[in-house]
């Protein structure tokens, strides 16, 4: 095995990685909800925002008509608008369990650091967005919960010296409601959270290139037919209609969106918003704690630049940018590495068309590549390994993926980056001029670099450029997206792809 | 599909859903404990101003621009307010309230809701707008009779203060 730079990773992240590898057994590496969280959100978001205009046009806006509302829409159309309301709030709720289960992944796999603090910061404030659009959205129901809800925001926000006059007395009494209160949470929830809630992600997704935006379709209908049995099987009720000159005894919480308020019962109001502040400051210098060293950033090479933008086409972070020619060739544009973007994933080497280990020159150079990890040290790696040539099959793996280490000394593998970073002439290369039987290509299943598998399969397939030679026999190439965790099922893959290549080739390249 | 696949799916759905389920209604939680009823104290109290106004005199008042000739001009500063409530004889409430706003010129706000034990319960009020329990406004005792979940609202107004009480009625008892 080839490429030894050190790689640790802590508990909890080769847990995350043990039960992704579980799913992505059982759902398949392309259809594992792990990897589409911020997606599989989003996709709540939308149904709960369907499900919630059909509530609306049954609902009234006013204290007296909108528990009745509800209530007649749960009851007399059960069918319809009773499997709405239970949509509309367990898609909610669905959403903040991938909402979670998002950040967390984020944080364990280090992708809130460096260039991506961006997208991680401007995440943070949409968990309070979250927050208070489910929190709204109880008031609407004006029962003893919304009571509850409605009674406990307002003591929370009368513990900010802002409000002369106490929010709370507002709730007191029966009398002392505002007619006005449901134009006002009507407007909120309705107009202004998904307005706000929209922007939000634009910022949030405004420096991710390619985006996943939706997840894939059986995700999308797998996931609502789920929630529509569940509320088939439960569907939400309301609880019996507010009155504020009582107090409710037991509520039935959502403690997805409520449990602030238990937690401000049995505490007080100035421990949830300290607690809540704290948090949030916490996550919001997560990035930068503690200070991490950054490997050193991606250089370009201009004797070997001809300013082709394929690079800048593929950098998953935008860091690559295509500047007037400096050096007076006659080449119009010029590559230009901008050092706050880039995370050394090498990626842009991948797609420069000088990088090639046919190419004679020593030492070999690329038009951009990683001073740490350069064409030089790929055809080291590959060339004067002794290892080199002793194995029928070169296993490509990268940093995320599995531990190339556990196949054995015998077996030649080359640990990059990122797999993206592999230019395809380098299955040539191995094929031919070290001949190999065949190429296995394994880098971690969803990328950790977002597009580096993507793009190594557009460019096999010879739908991206630099693209794999069509004289390279494909049957001799074999892929495989693997988790950390995945060795065994390594193992049998190389066997397999090893019992399918040609064996007179095997027995005379060995 | 391999039943193993089947199995993992199977088995993601359920937790997921189930989460879902079991997170969005339970446990339930009680505001208050079992067998008691809501105290509510209310106080919006506009206390007396730290100086009293004065009449301008003639010659204070030439000297001011003839659109603003006031005859009487007032410091904007209130007292604090002394609120105390007694539950059956125990201190619940025993506060000094600074009016509200940036010159102390508002209001005296108070708010409180407190749990009781269903049952009698005899609430007196002290209210005064000096700093001490000396010279106070206004004393009130106003006695009432709580069920468990029932709430009772003790309002303070400017001057005056009352006790609200809505039994709650079964259905039975409504019309």
């Amino acid at each position: 095995m080839n490429g030894a730079r050190p790689r640790s990773w802590l508990p909890p992240r080769r847990w995350l990685s043990s039960i992704e590898a579980l799913l992505s057994q059982g759902f398949g590496g392309r259809l594992n909800p792990m990897h589409y969280l911020g997606a599989l959100t989003i996709y709540f978001f939308w149904i709960a925002l369907v499900s919630g205009i059909y509530l609306f046009i049954f609902y009234r806006t006013n204290m007296e008509g909108a528990w009745a509302s509800v209530e007649a829409l749960t009851h007399n159309q059960w069918w319809a608008g009773g499997i709405m309301r239970s949509l509309h709030r367990y898609a909610s709720d669905a959403a903040v369990i991938t909402l979670l289960l998002h950040i967390g992944r984020e944080l364990l796999r280090g992708r809130h650091r460096g260039p991506r603090w961006f997208s991680w910061v401007t995440g943070v404030p949409l968990i309070w967005i979250v927050l208070v659009f489910g929190i709204t959205g109880y008031w609407m129901v004006w029962d003893e919960l919304a009571q509850y809800v409605a009674v406990s925001s307002a003591r929370l926000m009368d513990w900010l010296p802002i409000f002369t006059d106490p929010m709370s007395r507002n709730f007191v009494s029966e009398e002392s409601v505002s007619p006005r209160l449901f134009t006002l949470i009507a407007f909120i929830h309705l107009v202004g959270l998904p307005i706000v809630v929209v922007l939000a992600i634009w910022f949030h997704l405004l420096r991710v290139r390619l985006p996943r935006i939706n997840p894939p379709r059986p995700l999308m209908i797998g996931s609502l037919l789920a929630l529509v049995v569940l509320s088939l099987v439960l569907p939400a009720h309301s609880h019996p209609p507010a009155n504020l000159d009582a107090v409710p005894q037991l509520l039935a919480i959502d403690w997805f969106y409520l449990a602030i308020f238990p937690l401000m019962s049995v505490t007080s109001e100035g421990v949830v918003w300290l607690l809540g502040t704290a948090l949030t400051g916490l996550l919001l210098v997560m990035p930068w704690l503690p200070p991490a060293r950054r490997a050193e950033v991606a250089r370009v090479h201009l004797p070997d630049c001809t300013g082709c933008g394929f690079c800048a086409e593929d950098c998953p972070y935008g860091a690559i940018d295509m500047v007037p020619r400096s050096d007076g060739r006659n080449f119009e544009l010029e590559a230009k590495v901008n050092a706050d973007l880039c995370v050394a994933c090498g990626i842009c080497t991948g797609s420069c068309p000088s990088s090639s280990l046919f190419r004679a020159r020593r030492p070999l150079t690329s038009g951009i590549e990683l001073p740490d990890f350069g064409m030089e040290t790929l055809r080291g790696m590959l060339v004067d390994d002794p290892v080199s040539g002793r194995s029928p099959i070169l296993v490509v793996g990268c940093d995320h993926g599995v531990a190339l280490e556990m196949l054995g000394p015998e077996q030649h593998g080359i640990r990059l980056p990122c797999v993206g970073m592999l230019p395809p002439s380098t299955i040539d290369f191995a094929l031919r001029k070290l001949e190999y039987s065949g190429v296995l290509i394994s880098g971690c299943d969803d990328c950790h670099h977002r597009l580096g598998d993507c793009w190594t399969e557009q460019r096999i397939a010879r739908q991206r450029q630099p693209d794999l030679r069509r004289r390279v026999p494909r049957e001799r190439i074999h892929v495989r997206w693997l988790k950390r965790g995945q060795e065994p099922m390594l193992e049998n893959t190389l066997r397999e792809f090893a019992s399918r290549l040609p064996q007179d080739q095997q027995e005379g390249e060995s | 599909m391999k039943a193993g696949a089947l199995l993992v799916i199977i088995i993601t759905l359920v937790v997921f859903v189930g989460s879902i389920g079991l997170l969005s209604q339970r446990p339930g939680f009680a505001p208050i404990p079992a067998g008691h009823a809501e105290l509510r104290i209310s106080l919006a109290h506009r206390a007396e101003r730290t100086e009293q106004c004065r009449q301008l005199t003639e010659a204070e008042r030439e000297a001011l621009p003839p659109t603003r000739r006031v005859t009487e001009v007032c410091e904007r500063g209130r007292a604090s307010t002394y609120l105390e409530v007694r539950r059956n004889d125990q201190v619940v409430v025993s506060e000094t309230i600074r009016p509200s706003g940036l010159h102390g010129d508002g209001r005296a706000y108070y708010l409180a809701f407190m749990p009781v034990p269903a049952g009698e319960h005899l609430i007196a009020l002290s209210l005064s707008d000096g700093d001490g329990p000396e010279a106070f406004r206004i004393e009130q005792q106003f006695p009432v009779r709580l069920a468990a979940g029932e709430a009772a609202l003790l309002s303070i107004g400017d001057g005056q203060a009352s006790l609200h009480h809505n039994p709650v009625r079964t259905e039975e008892e409504i019309p």
